[in-house]
């Protein structure tokens, strides 16, 4: 039976064992676009020291690019670019530009080392956006790629809306940057349509087909992005655009800590980057566009260790690898105990004992519905000073 | 294409284990309520061995008698573990189906129940038993399926096929898996067991969307979402993204109310304490804000430029916001739009450079009154 969506595929189908026992092949470069994709956000808006602190983490983080920003903007922009060029970090600094020779003008005030060039690959841009023809899009590449070149800047030509681009345009787009000798192609996802296994066949085609390093960018609209990304990298891409926190148009872009610790933790594939800053980038970051960082917002999360249920929490005080894939020290986080509707012993007995009780097994019995039945009237877990008073009520009425 | 895909809404129990989650009695009525009114046919509605005041949580869905859209009764699961006393709490509340669960990870077996895997096939064995003796139809589900020995796992599946499992269903208790992997594993899965597949995936590195639908492409036929990924940890597969993923991205309509996500999602929001973020896929409140100048302009001469979907589709209103990232293009429609002013390009241009400035310095977009303003203040027009 074949499905009718953007996605062809047909439920009996046989996906080849070459493509499902893809591995990762080192290095992947990361090339955070935080200060640029991350800002483009609606409603956010970054001081010019903020961008520099935000650099200045990702380069400690060690990232091997930091887009800075839009230096066609002017103003404040192109002072905050400059500033980070300035700095003298470790990773190359780019600078977003459209395929406009002015803007490129922009960049090289700027002294930034490298640019991405944009310009959409697909028809439904191109006619409806940019109100122009397949060749113009060509040709507007070529010109700015020879400018960029002769200034000796490394490039990156970024194929807006390539996920929705037809597939035989997008290799000629691809060929087309490569002649004119542009370093790296950009696979933009831009409205987060793929799913891993349509991403991973479109890679593999264009890398068989042009023979150009990929760099992939991709929306989460879907919630697929960093899962994407991945595909991406399976595929044989060999660089990823990521934001701190999934920060980006609408709902975002591939969160560099999940980009990151799934490399690490599902693919077995270790960048060397200091993980351990991932959750103070993360904090810094959202306190300056503004927005609260979910608890259960994935790598960085402030809940990801809090145990609660008892199925977990009996678990992790045996031995935490029965629930945890890498350590809270990892990524900068702690583990805790929280007691609540559905804890139980485990929870109770190690809440206790943080405290310097030792309950004994008849009391924590008669204490874990005592806590249930107050954590649900409440309608929330209990502060530890909550659970302490319980048991020492208990005690108190055992001995009357 | 008409779908054959069962999907249950686990966000009355995973969901409420959520850290420092608790939905009350009437709050768990009220979302089993909503979901039925969306199209939602079966819930799972919590785990009533926890205690009373659970029991009679769940019971009280039960007996709300909710009907689906078609007026057919919402079907009502509970959480047991694979335990005989499990499953009579389940039965004691007049469920209509039971998910029997338990670790088949060594991991788990080794490290948290110092058990062997002979002991996890005799638990099953003995709540399927109960299960069956109070007619109750059940599935069963393995924990930490991803990190299981895969060989024992279909040994377990198929000892549930045996037992009469209706469904068995796939847990990546730890988000480990990525969807090449999980594709792989759930393919192999099918090719011995003979009852649907459930996939149920957690979101620990971001994957739990792309994982289901994974598990989908691979032949599993039911999918365990949750309201916006409430859940353990990072959470499970939301439910939003894996309905719209499947209509839009693969045509598979599961044939939901779309149009009311936002509100269900609203109330569930309210009643676990935890706010939307503004960014959520599919149901956020900035999903159709565009404020970049590029991305103002395309949306404005076509909204498929920018957008999977229409705003309408899932309860939201497109907003064209004017900011550090805006173009003249927005700001004059804007203007001719909402407040009834024609800009010419060059006033555009020498406005758009003070509302930057001022976006820069107020680190934020402009309301409509602070853009009218500057306007007055440049063209020094004042009423």
């Amino acid at each position: 039976m074949k499905t009718g969506g953007i996605i062809p595929f047909r439920l009996d189908e046989e996906l080849p064992e070459e493509m499902l026992s893809a591995r990762i092949e080192p290095p992947v470069y990361i090339d955070d676009t935080t200060l640029r994709d991350g800002e483009q956000t609606a409603g956010v808006v970054f001081a010019k020291e903020e961008k520099i602190y935000i650099a200045k983490l990702l380069a400690r983080l060690g990232v091997h690019q930091i887009e800075a920003g839009i230096p066609a903007m002017g103003g404040d922009e192109k002072e905050a670019i400059k500033a980070i060029v300035d700095l003298g970090l470790s990773p190359s600094i780019l600078a977003w530009n459209r395929a406009v020779i002015d803007d490129l003008r922009h960049s090289l005030d700027c002294g930034v080392d490298a640019v991405a060039i944009s310009i959409s690959a697909s028809d439904i841009h191109i006619q409806h956006k940019l109100r122009r023809d397949r060749a113009w899009v060509l040709e507007s590449i070529k010109r700015a790629v020879d400018f960029a070149k002769e200034h000796e800047l490394y490039v990156s030509v970024n194929a807006e809306d390539a996920s929705r681009a037809d597939m035989e345009f997008l290799i000629q787009f691809a060929k087309t940057a490569k002649e004119a000798g542009a370093d790296r192609l950009r696979f933009c996802d831009t409205v987060g349509v793929l799913d891993p296994f349509e991403t991973y066949i479109r890679i593999k085609t264009l890398i068989e087909e042009v023979g150009l390093d990929i760099e992939m960018h991709t929306h989460n609209d879907f919630g697929m992005a960093a899962a994407n990304a991945i595909a991406g990298l399976k595929a044989g891409a060999k660089y990823v655009n990521t934001t701190v926190g999934g920060l980006g148009e609408r709902a975002g872009n591939a969160p560099l800590e999940e980009v990151i610790m799934a490399l690490q933790c599902c693919e077995g594939v270790h960048l060397g980057v200091r993980t351990s800053l991932l959750r103070e980038l993360a904090e810094y970051v959202f306190q300056a566009a503004g927005r609260p960082l979910p608890a259960w917002k994935p790598v960085v999360g402030s809940n990801l260790f809090i145990y609660e249920s008892e199925g977990r929490a009996s678990g992790v005080v045996r031995d935490p690898v029965t629930y945890e894939v890498f350590p809270p020290g990892e990524v900068g986080l702690s583990r805790r105990f929280n007691v609540g509707k559905y804890s139980g012993p485990s929870v109770v007995r190690q809440k206790l004992r943080e405290h310097g009780y030792h309950p004994s097994e008849d009391e924590v019995r008669e204490l874990v519905p005592l806590l249930r039945a107050r954590a649900v009237g409440l309608k929330r877990s209990l502060i530890d000073s909550e659970v302490v008073e319980e048991y020492l009520s208990l005690k108190e009425r055992g001995r009357t | 294409m008409k779908s054959q895909i069962r999907l249950v809404d686990i966000t009355l129990r995973d969901g409420e284990q959520a850290v420092g989650v608790v939905f009350t009695r009437f709050e768990k009525v009220q979302i089993a309520s909503l979901l039925a009114g969306i199209g939602v046919e079966a819930v799972e509605v919590g785990f009533p061995a926890l205690g009373p005041e659970e029991k009679e949580c769940v019971q009280a869905v039960v007996e709300a008698g909710i009907k689906g859209r078609d007026g057919r009764p919402l079907e009502v699961n509970a959480f047991a573990r694979a335990r005989k006393e499990d499953v009579a709490a389940c039965a004691e509340c007049d469920v209509h189906g039971v998910v029997i669960s338990i670790s088949t990870s060594d991991i788990h077996l080794e490290r948290k129940f110092c058990k062997t895997r002979q002991w996890v096939l005799e638990q099953l064995e003995g709540a399927a038993e109960e299960a069956k003796k109070r007619g109750l139809p059940f599935v069963v589900s393995a924990e930490d399926a991803s990190r299981s020995d895969l060989a024992f796992l279909i040994e377990y599946y198929r000892l549930a096929e045996r037992l009469g499992a209706r469904m068995v269903r796939y847990c990546d208790s730890l988000g480990l898996d990525d969807p090449f992997t999980a594709y792989r594993r759930i393919k192999r899965i099918g090719q011995k067991v003979h009852v649907p597949i459930e996939v149920h995936m957690h979101n620990d590195f971001g994957m739990a969307t792309a994982n289901v639908l994974a598990g989908i492409r691979a032949g599993a036929s039911s999918v365990a979402t949750s309201i916006g990924g409430l859940g353990e940890r990072t959470g499970n597969s939301p439910l939003e993204e894996v309905v719209m993923a499947l209509k839009h991205l693969y045509g598979v309509d599961l044939g939901l109310d779309t149009t009311r996500f936002r509100e269900v999602a609203d109330y569930v929001a309210q009643a676990s304490q935890r706010a939307i973020p503004v960014w959520k896929a599919i149901i956020g409140e900035n999903i159709f804000a565009h404020e970049s100048g590029i991305h103002a302009d395309g949306v404005l001469k076509n909204p498929k430029s920018y957008e999977a979907f229409s705003p309408e589709e899932v309860g939201l209103e497109r907003q064209i916001v004017i900011g550090k990232h805006s173009g003249s293009k927005a700001l004059i429609h804007k203007f001719r739009t909402e407040f009834g002013i024609d800009l010419d390009p060059d006033t555009a241009g020498r406005l758009l450079e003070r509302v930057r400035a001022m976006a820069v310095q107020l680190k934020r977009p402009l309301f409509g009154k602070e853009l009218v303003q500057l306007y007055q203040s440049l063209v020094g027009k004042r009423r």
